[in-house]
């Protein structure tokens, strides 16, 4: 195969892009599409510098909401697969009510959280919790799982106590698949937010999505699907950077 | 030494003065869950609020948009709301699953479902659907009064064709004449027609015979009975709020947007929806009451509920309403 | 003196160890084991709500008992099959669908550097974006129904599977080519005998996440634009605030994913029993 300079690497994706942008500008135009059917790109990025206040408030409000969420599901799913992993009784027990709420779907407890909740920010951190929990809970045991035992014979020899086995042996070990979860869980987050405030919230871009749709704000739905997709890029990259800086030594 | 007396004898007296007037201005904090977002059905809500109508009842009131008419039922059965205002169907299913609610006032007397048909059909009553087309939806609240309705007026289930379809191809299958009439709101049906200069009618089911309420304002039990006379006031400034929007529609459109800014409805299309609104709140015409249904007509309604609209005929239509709520002089309609 | 040889010899026992203990040591090992300690710990956690609801006297309406809905799973049995298969027939087009579209694109994207450079990119992109946020969109376009939520879960399950795909059609031996064409074989019978045989594993891993996502989705999908399936049963009956049929429709949608995945695990073992299973 022949060497490609790292500029065309970047280049050709984005013109893929634009030509797919273009490819479906002129479709739309030249078959007179209305735009509450499918708006043109032109479209919907105007709406978007049109409306950016608003992306940009409501935005935040859903980028925070995803990361509380976040940390909320992924901290108890981490020190649970920690306990999972190293004691067969809690494996045993807890591991098959893990597989068979993850079956459960989830997202459909919304409307009940919310009688039970209301519309505040309770129910919506809740089932994003609930609903990170469990990836991470599954990649950290694989982390945890994956611990080569003989580290223990070392850390023992030289007499490190319970924490410190963990903070320098376990968790190091682990970590690359935590951050697999991670990496993949905070996509999934980046949805399921979305969702939880389209059935539960006063504010935030899912709430956009369903006035959008009420009125039948076409270029809207999808200018949030872009701030959308902007934030999950966003928070992915900045998890990969997370990685780089907590696991120096990992090569790619 | 003198003057600091005075001083003090002033202020004392401005303190106390002050702290009476607060006394008197304590007003009650009331929420009240809105079915949906704002629209035509809150033009009367709208008025109450921005015109101070409930701050002369002593209430501070707290209107919050909402998720669907079951949702806000639900909301205050756990008791997350004082006030509900939601669709009677959907209020009564929730009471019917044992929720401690009741309906203390019918706004929308007659429900908004009803047939719609264009203009050049030649279709102007019940009678006239026979041998015609009608698209139904087969998931909608229209779909099982559809033969209540033509029971009621007569008409054999098999003189009018039933079409299936799913209501956002309604307006098309009407234009491009594939089929005669629709059954959805005017709301929905007449208003998007209208703006586009195509001139449609409507008959509800509620004057053919299917007396069925539509949204009104609902209150669980206990907080009825600890906090009745908050209640009454709440029912009694929001039935003026009513009568004052259909003496000035325009000014009521205008405190709707103020209140709820970010609705996306235009002035336009508010303005047509709320012909609509305001024969549901007065199907009755002018003199009728505001906010209250009739015991008959709420028998009526619940043997209809009953026998079309899968409600249990567990416990009788009394226990889900009451009009004990309602102003004592009725608020009649302009 | 003990000697080496003391350590492997099992020393003879007058009396064995007790039956009983012995067969519940042995089952606590086994896949039966873990399966009976599960289904244990499941009926205790259930158990203890059951008892919480009665002790609290929690209306059904505001919290359902799990003998409300497990009660309501036998009772309206018929209608929550009716909606089961809708819900499986939903995933069965949407994963069928992408599986179409996504091997073949897959292949393409192997072979050809352009696309690979390309339009890989633009798919990664595009697999980021909250596909819930289209299901509004696709509504507009063909209404509520299963169309919708079978679209949705060809979204789901589309890019798993393009990715191990490509790895599959990536990872082939080259000199599996050499073999094939010097036997004169045509560019369709390499690609049929020969490639797609060894990418066969990867492939079907992408499909086992492909359906374990699916079936996530289902639900999700169906919860908001379809007017048939499990989802859309649970949003009626929470709707209405019938809790029981709610959590007997969980429950349901619970056991088809099980199924589903069950029926992915058989099928690997029966299709590949060379047992290249997974990486």
């Amino acid at each position: 195969m022949t060497a490609v300079s790292p500029l065309r690497r970047v280049l050709e994706p984005i013109l893929w892009f634009a030509g797919l942008l273009l490819l479906w500008q002129l479709l739309v135009r030249a078959f007179d599409v209305p735009i509450f059917v499918l708006p043109a790109p032109t479209d919907f990025l105007a709406d978007i510098v049109e409306e950016r206040q608003r992306l940009l408030y409501h935005g935040l409000i859903t980028t925070k909401l995803i990361l509380i969420g976040f940390v909320a599901g992924a901290v108890p799913g981490v020190v649970l697969a920690y306990l999972i992993a190293k004691f067969r009784i809690a494996e045993r027990i807890l591991y098959p009510i893990v597989i068979f709420i993850q079956g459960l779907p989830k997202v459909t407890l919304a409307p009940l959280m919310l009688v039970w909740f209301g519309f505040s920010d309770l129910p919506k951190v809740l089932l994003t919790a609930l609903i990170t929990f469990f990836p991470v809970l599954v990649d950290s045991v694989t982390g945890f799982k994956s611990i080569d035992p003989r580290q223990y014979y070392l850390s023992r020899s030289v007499g490190a106590s319970w924490w410190q086995t963990f903070r320098l042996f376990e968790l190091p070990s682990a970590a690359p698949s935590i951050f697999s979860g991670f990496k993949i869980t905070i996509v999934i987050a980046v949805t399921v937010v979305i969702v939880v405030e389209w059935l539960n919230s006063q504010n935030g871009l899912g709430y956009l999505v369903l006035r959008a749709m009420d009125s039948s704000n076409t270029p809207l739905i999808f200018a949030v699907l872009v701030v959308g997709s902007v934030i999950g890029v966003v928070l992915s990259f900045g998890m990969a950077l997370l990685e780089r800086l907590l696991l120096p030594w990992r090569r790619y | 030494m003198y003057r600091f007396k005075n001083l003090i004898m002033t202020s004392v007296c401005a303190t106390a003065a002050s702290l009476v007037a607060a006394g008197a201005f304590a007003a009650d904090k009331v929420t009240m869950q809105m079915n949906w977002t704002a629209d035509s059905a809150h033009l009367g809500f709208a008025v109450a609020q921005a015109e101070g109508i409930y701050a002369a009842h002593d209430l501070e009131v707290t209107l919050v948009e909402g998720r669907g008419s079951s949702v806000a039922a639900q909301l205050v059965a756990t008791g997350q709301v004082e006030l509900g205002y939601a669709d009677t169907g959907a209020a009564l299913k929730v009471a019917s699953q044992g929720a401690p609610i009741k309906i203390v006032s019918t706004i929308w007397k007659s429900g908004q479902f009803g047939i719609q048909f264009l203009a050049d059909s030649g279709i102007k009553e019940p009678k006239d659907l026979v041998g015609k087309k009608l698209a139904v939806s087969p998931g909608s609240a229209m779909m099982p009064l559809i033969p209540v309705f033509l029971k009621a007026n007569g008409i054999a289930e098999g003189d009018v064709e039933l079409v299936t379809a799913s209501e956002s191809a309604f307006l098309g299958l009407l234009t491009s004449h594939q089929v005669d009439a629709v059954s959805q709101t005017p709301e929905n049906i007449v208003v998007p027609l209208a703006a586009q200069g195509i001139e449609a009618g409507n008959m509800y089911f509620y004057d053919n015979g299917v007396p069925i309420a539509s949204l009104s304002l609902i209150a669980r039990e206990d907080k009825l009975a600890a906090n009745g006379d908050v209640y009454k006031r709440f029912i009694q400034a929001t039935a003026e709020g009513w009568k004052q929007a259909m003496a000035d529609p325009d000014k009521a459109i205008d405190d709707l947007l103020q209140i709820f800014p970010e609705t996306e409805n235009s002035k336009e299309s508010l303005k047509q929806a709320a012909v609509y609104s305001f024969a549901s709140v007065c199907p009755g015409g002018a003199g009728d009451t505001i906010g209250v249904t009739a015991p008959e007509t709420w028998d009526e309604m619940f043997s209809v509920m009953t026998t079309a609209m899968d409600l249990s005929s567990d416990k009788p239509v009394t226990t889900y309403y009451t009009n004990d709520f309602v102003p004592a002089e009725p608020v009649t309609c302009p | 003196m003990a000697t080496s040889q003391d350590h492997h010899i099992m020393p003879m026992q007058t009396t064995g160890p007790n039956p009983v203990i012995y067969a519940l040591g042995r089952l606590y090992g086994s896949f039966v084991g873990s399966f009976l300690i599960g289904a244990v710990a499941i009926a205790a956690l259930l158990g203890l709500w059951q008892w919480l609801a009665v002790w609290f006297e929690v209306p059904t309406w505001l919290v359902p008992k799990p003998s409300d809905f497990l009660g309501r799973l036998v009772a309206d049995w018929q209608t929550i099959s009716y909606h089961a298969g809708a819900t499986s027939l939903t995933i069965l087009e949407g994963f069928a669908l992408s599986v179409i579209v996504a091997v073949p694109l897959a292949l393409a994207i192997v072979s050809i550097a352009a696309l690979e450079r390309g339009l890989y990119p633009v798919i990664v992109f595009l697999n980021i974006m909250p596909k819930t946020v289209i299901g509004p969109i696709l509504i507009i376009w063909f209404g509520i129904g299963p169309v919708v939520a079978a679209l949705i879960v060809f979204l789901m399950c589309f890019f798993p599977i393009l990715v191990d795909s490509m790895s599959g059609f990536r990872a082939v031996d080259p000199r599996l080519f050499y073999i094939s064409r010097s036997m004169g074989a045509t560019r369709w019978q390499s690609f049929w005998k020969f490639r797609l045989p060894a990418a066969m594993p990867a492939i079907f891993s992408g499909m086992k996440i492909g359906v374990v996502k699916a079936v996530e989705g289902v639900i999700i999908a169906e919860f908001i634009a379809s007017n048939k399936g499990l989802g859309f049963m649970i949003m009626q009956a929470s709707s209405f605030m019938d809790m029981s049929l709610m959590f007997a429709g969980l429950i349901a949608a619970a056991i088809v994913a099980l199924i589903f995945n069950g029926a992915m695990g058989i099928a690997e073992r029966v299709l590949m029993p060379w047992g290249n299973a997974g990486h």
